[in-house]
């Protein structure tokens, strides 16, 4: 069970539609985890609905209200055209077989073994590029194997972390398992050990490649 | 909030199970104005948020069905299908959203507190507890909805710090749990 949950502002964020792809994408993924996080989601949403009621009323167009009529029928005769081309409609029903990967990635990314796996800097350590985000993050996957000493490391920006499978401890003494998030919004130095039986697999996405510190 | 047959729930029951039209008017009259008044409080130019509460009020007559009084209130529901229209107007490839049948997902505990309370009855008490934050709080939650902008931007309209506006939001969030926690009890 995750004990790292997202931040509120994150959720709420969320919630309203307003992170980008692939920060929306990496939520997605922690909330399959994390049934706190997907309760506050819920709670999050009750809010908007509270804002939205809360308005002051906005005049509408005089005939917006025939206009919609007016579609209605063509609406329940099967056609669902949108006022605006909505964007490639997603196979909601594709599932990892093996219930490892999310869902909001493995859309992206089907089987994981099918991805280009590279070597990272760290020997012990693969990464694969996520494909199919439209933002301008980093996003990727990284495997670490067990017993790995990440090198004391920063990022330009922030920083997200899911673990999807095996756990490690960070410089602050602090233990990470499956469906933890991991944040870091500065560019604070930080190192992590898989300290774990397994091999770890993380969900990253960031502004930027890590900067390794030298030494 | 009465049960009367111009409630917000009963019209929606009207649309999924009569296609009722004056149901439907009725709750275009109610919402489309507010849904309006979002996106314009969200910054949207006044031809896309027309067009935006046009594609919304045609979600809800074809998605009438699908809402769930257990899950949440009508609002909340409304509040999800402007959110993705959004999604979809701006843009966006995809909604990532969870999948219900994910063999991955974690299911909540049977007894979890968020769920033991009806849909409605806690929206009420949200609205309460929304309306008895402080004001910075309160402020510091819509700053995040009424976005389409970072915490940064909305951090500088507010002048305040970022880590400011966060710990504001996360008081604001505590008290709105607490809230409805206590009233469960």
């Amino acid at each position: 069970m995750a004990q790292h949950h997202a931040p509120d502002e994150l959720l709420l964020a969320y919630a309203a539609g307003e992170l980008s792809d692939s920060e929306a994408m990496l939520v997605a993924c922690h909330l399959t985890l994390c049934p706190e996080s997907r309760a506050f989601v819920a709670l999050a949403e009750a809010m908007g609905g509270a804002l939205l009621s809360e308005q002051s009323p906005n005049s509408v167009d005089a005939d917006a209200l025939d206009r919609v009529m007016g579609r209605l029928d063509s609406m329940d005769m099967g056609d669902s055209r949108s006022f605006y081309i909505s964007g490639n409609t997603v196979d909601q029903a594709i599932h990892d077989p093996h219930g490892i990967v999310p869902s909001p990635l493995y859309r992206l990314t089907g089987p994981l073994d099918r991805l280009s796996w590279f070597d990272g800097r760290t020997p012990g350590v693969k990464m694969a590029v996520v494909p199919s985000t439209i933002d301008d993050r980093f996003t990727l996957l990284a495997k670490l194997q067990p017993g790995i000493e990440l090198p004391s490391h920063s990022h330009p920006g922030f920083e997200m972390t899911l673990v999807l499978a095996g756990g490690y401890r960070d410089d602050t003494d602090k233990t990470f398992v499956r469906g933890d998030m991991d944040l870091r919004d500065s560019d604070r130095s930080h190192q992590q050990w898989i300290d774990n039986d397994e091999p770890c697999l993380w969900l990253v996405v960031a502004q930027g490649p890590p900067i390794f510190n030298k030494g | 909030m009465s049960d009367s047959a111009s409630a917000p729930r009963a019209l929606l029951a009207r649309i999924a199970h009569d296609r009722d039209r004056d149901a439907f008017a009725e709750l275009f009259r109610r919402f489309a104005p507010r849904i309006k008044g979002y996106m314009g409080r969200s910054g949207a130019p006044t031809d896309q948020a027309d067009e935006l509460v046009q594609e919304a009020m045609l979600r809800v007559w074809r998605h009438a069905a699908s809402f769930d009084p257990e899950r949440g209130s009508v609002e909340a529901w409304l509040f999800r299908i402007v959110r993705n229209a959004r999604l979809d107007q701006i843009g966006r490839q995809q909604r990532h959203a969870i999948d219900p049948a994910d063999p991955a997902l974690l299911p909540a505990e049977p007894d979890a507190p968020d769920t033991a309370v009806a849909g409605r009855q806690r929206s009420e008490r949200l609205r309460l507890a929304l309306a008895g934050l402080p004001a910075e709080q309160a402020a510091a939650l819509r700053s995040i909805y009424y976005g389409f902008k970072t915490m940064q931007a909305a951090a500088e309209e507010q002048g305040v710090a970022v880590g400011t506006l966060k710990s504001r939001v996360r008081l604001g969030c505590n008290h709105l749990r607490s809230a409805l926690v206590r009233e469960e009890l």
